[in-house]
């Protein structure tokens, strides 16, 4: 477990040995989560790294309460939240907290924008729950929301439909939808996959500015690592179900003590020169259900030993504000 | 740049009808030389894939040539007979490895379709050639005969890699190769798309909006922006000194290239 200084308030999120499965069949469970360990404090950022399969989509599901939808439960650990713990709420009890506390960015815009009803009525539906006042009340709540966003021309979006905005103006609306009730968390998963880089620059300076305004924490789920080296302070790397290094993004990436993140950071076009060879990661991400014994990154490894293959993944291991899974930590080589 | 192998030269792709009707790609002239590598870069509706589209032979376009070893790409499309023209020579790898392979077909014998087409010689030689083939791109034999849906992503698009040289072809075109893929498997890609280049003597043409993968692979690079190309040149001197304002945006918004984000300007339409 990663050290949270007692002396201070309650950290705003806690995972503690979070284990997630999904239902297959009675009583036989599927792993997919198996453990997750991080701290966010107030106001904090942090970066969720890794390849598809490892998690990450799961972890943000379990904290915005919705892993039942997707056929999945709980069955190890404890998530706590402003210091109540939140690991076994039911849904009226996430209805309280979802969006208003805790607000979240889904991967793909389309999909989190219902495309035959109006921006506004959609956002109507958002602010109604907080404002519960008339027709002029909740149309100035909408126009205001769409402005902070920064939506240029926010009475003409409010006339249109999804597909009649831009992938960037529609990620400002589900934007504007995720802040509206004034969360202490916001949570996106992957919000800029689907952009062009130009407008990934203006949405990721836009949660930044809300992030101040608001004075939100974010949790940014990204599989680019220069864009988690730009937006958070923080960074947590999965590799199958496990986070294996926690820590200070920028030492995770200077000197990383996982090998598991020291791969990700030598495979990255933005850091090889031209015509250097990419320090590729061998093999493939291991799949849910394939997960091997010992530490499940070993048969990709290149310090693995025997050590390594026996047992249970090893846990997160701190050491002063950082925290890796890796038995053989002190073996890593200091990158560059 | 060596020998042109492919050029296009002024093409034009409208699309729509009417009022409707714009320029996907407007008077946009392309070279690419022997064993070269070389970018296009641009936001998507910028007319990269269609201008790919038009020199791998898939797109006619409204105006202009397409030149192969300096005949006339069009003139040989108008001949029927896939085998009598020169189109093998010029192979694509798409996108999506999803949608892209066939799911009712194994790895090998996607492969094998693909030669045999090309080489029309029998089943079990296609097959044969095609395992070979495959084990270049890294997919061993038991891999191989599996189905697309068993197999990663990285894997997929090897597989794709596969088929696209299964005529030998002198010159591949990779639409965002990349983009749906896991950074470690990005890594082996690229780097077998580079080995290629190398031990096959193939020229490649990258479409990407990655401009850090289009600076790492490629030595020269054409910069597009709402179907005109903006920008040309040596890929390190359009980075380090991008003359083109939509250059300059674009290099700015990479992440990490720590410039002020907020400053950025919206210029984004609704």
């Amino acid at each position: 477990m990663i050290n949270h200084d007692p002396g201070s308030s309650p950290p705003l999120l806690s995972v503690n040995k979070l284990r997630v499965s999904f239902r297959v069949g009675s009583g036989i469970n599927l792993p997919v989560i198996d453990t997750a360990d991080f701290i966010l404090e107030p106001q904090g950022s942090l970066g969720l790294v890794g390849e598809s399969g490892s998690g990450k989509t799961m972890l943000c599901r379990t904290l915005i309460g919705t892993l039942a939808r997707h056929g999945a439960v709980i069955n190890g650990g404890n998530i706590t939240f402003s210091g109540q713990p939140i690991t076994n709420l039911g849904e009226s009890e996430w209805r309280k907290l979802r969006g208003h506390q805790i607000g979240y960015i889904p991967q793909s815009s389309m999909a989190g924008l219902n495309p035959i009803l109006t921006i506004k009525s959609q956002l109507s539906e958002v602010v109604k729950h907080s404002t519960g006042g008339s027709e002029s009340e909740v149309r100035r709540e909408v126009l205001g929301l769409l402005e902070r966003v920064r939506i240029p021309r926010p009475t003409a979006v409010m006339r249109s439909r999804p597909h009649q905005l831009s992938g960037g103006m529609r990620q400002r609306v589900i934007i504007a939808a995720a802040i509206a009730q004034g969360p202490k968390l916001l949570i996106a998963d992957e919000p800029t996959t689907a952009l062009d880089v130009t407008v990934q620059s203006e949405i990721l300076a836009l949660i930044n500015e809300l992030r101040e305004e608001l004075g939100m924490a974010l949790l940014l789920v990204s599989h680019d690592l220069a864009v988690i080296e730009e937006m958070c302070s923080l960074m947590a790397v999965m590799y199958a179900g496990a986070t294996v290094e926690v820590g200070p993004t920028e030492n995770l990436i200077s000197s990383p003590n996982h090998p598991y993140t020291r791969a990700l950071n030598t495979s990255r076009t933005d850091k090889a020169r031209p015509g250097d060879l990419l320090e590729s990661i061998p093999g493939d991400a291991v799949s849910v259900g394939h997960w091997p014994n010992g530490c499940r990154f070993w048969p990709r490894c290149p310090i693995a030993d025997l050590d390594c293959q026996d047992g249970l993944q090893p846990d997160l291991l701190a050491i002063e504000q950082r925290a890796s899974a890796c038995i053989h930590s002190d073996r890593m080589e200091v990158t560059d | 740049m060596n020998n042109t192998l492919l050029e296009c030269r002024d093409i034009t792709v409208k699309f729509g009808r009417g009022s409707d009707a714009f320029d996907a790609v407007s008077g946009a002239s392309v070279k690419v030389g022997e064993n070269e590598a070389i970018g296009i870069v641009g936001e998507s509706g910028s007319g990269k894939t269609t201008l790919a589209r038009v020199l791998v032979g898939l797109q006619t376009p409204n105006q202009g040539d397409v030149l192969l070893e300096n005949k006339s790409l069009d003139s040989v499309q108008n001949s029927a007979g896939i085998s009598q023209n020169d189109r093998w020579k010029v192979q694509m790898v798409f996108q999506d490895p999803y949608s892209s392979l066939n799911p009712m077909l194994t790895a090998k014998t996607a492969v094998a379709e693909a030669i045999q087409v090309w080489t029309r010689c029998s089943k079990n030689t296609a097959m044969n050639e095609a395992i070979e083939l495959l084990g270049d791109v890294g997919i061993p034999p038991d891999q191989a005969s599996q189905l697309p849906g068993n197999l990663s992503g990285g894997q997929r698009q090897r597989v794709s890699v596969a088929r696209a040289l299964a005529p030998k072809p002198k010159i591949l075109i990779a639409d965002e190769p990349t983009s749906s893929i896991d950074q470690s498997a990005q890594a082996q890609l690229l780097n077998l798309l580079r080995r290629l280049q190398e031990e096959r003597k193939l020229a490649i043409i990258f479409i990407s909006h990655d401009l850090n993968l289009i600076r790492y692979l490629t030595s020269r690079v054409y910069v597009m922006q709402k179907g005109d190309i903006v920008e040309q040149g040596p890929t390190e001197k359009v980075f380090l000194k991008p003359s083109h304002p939509y250059t300059q945006t674009l290099i700015q918004s990479i992440p990490g290239s720590k410039s002020d984000t907020t400053k950025i300007v919206d210029n984004s339409g609704v």
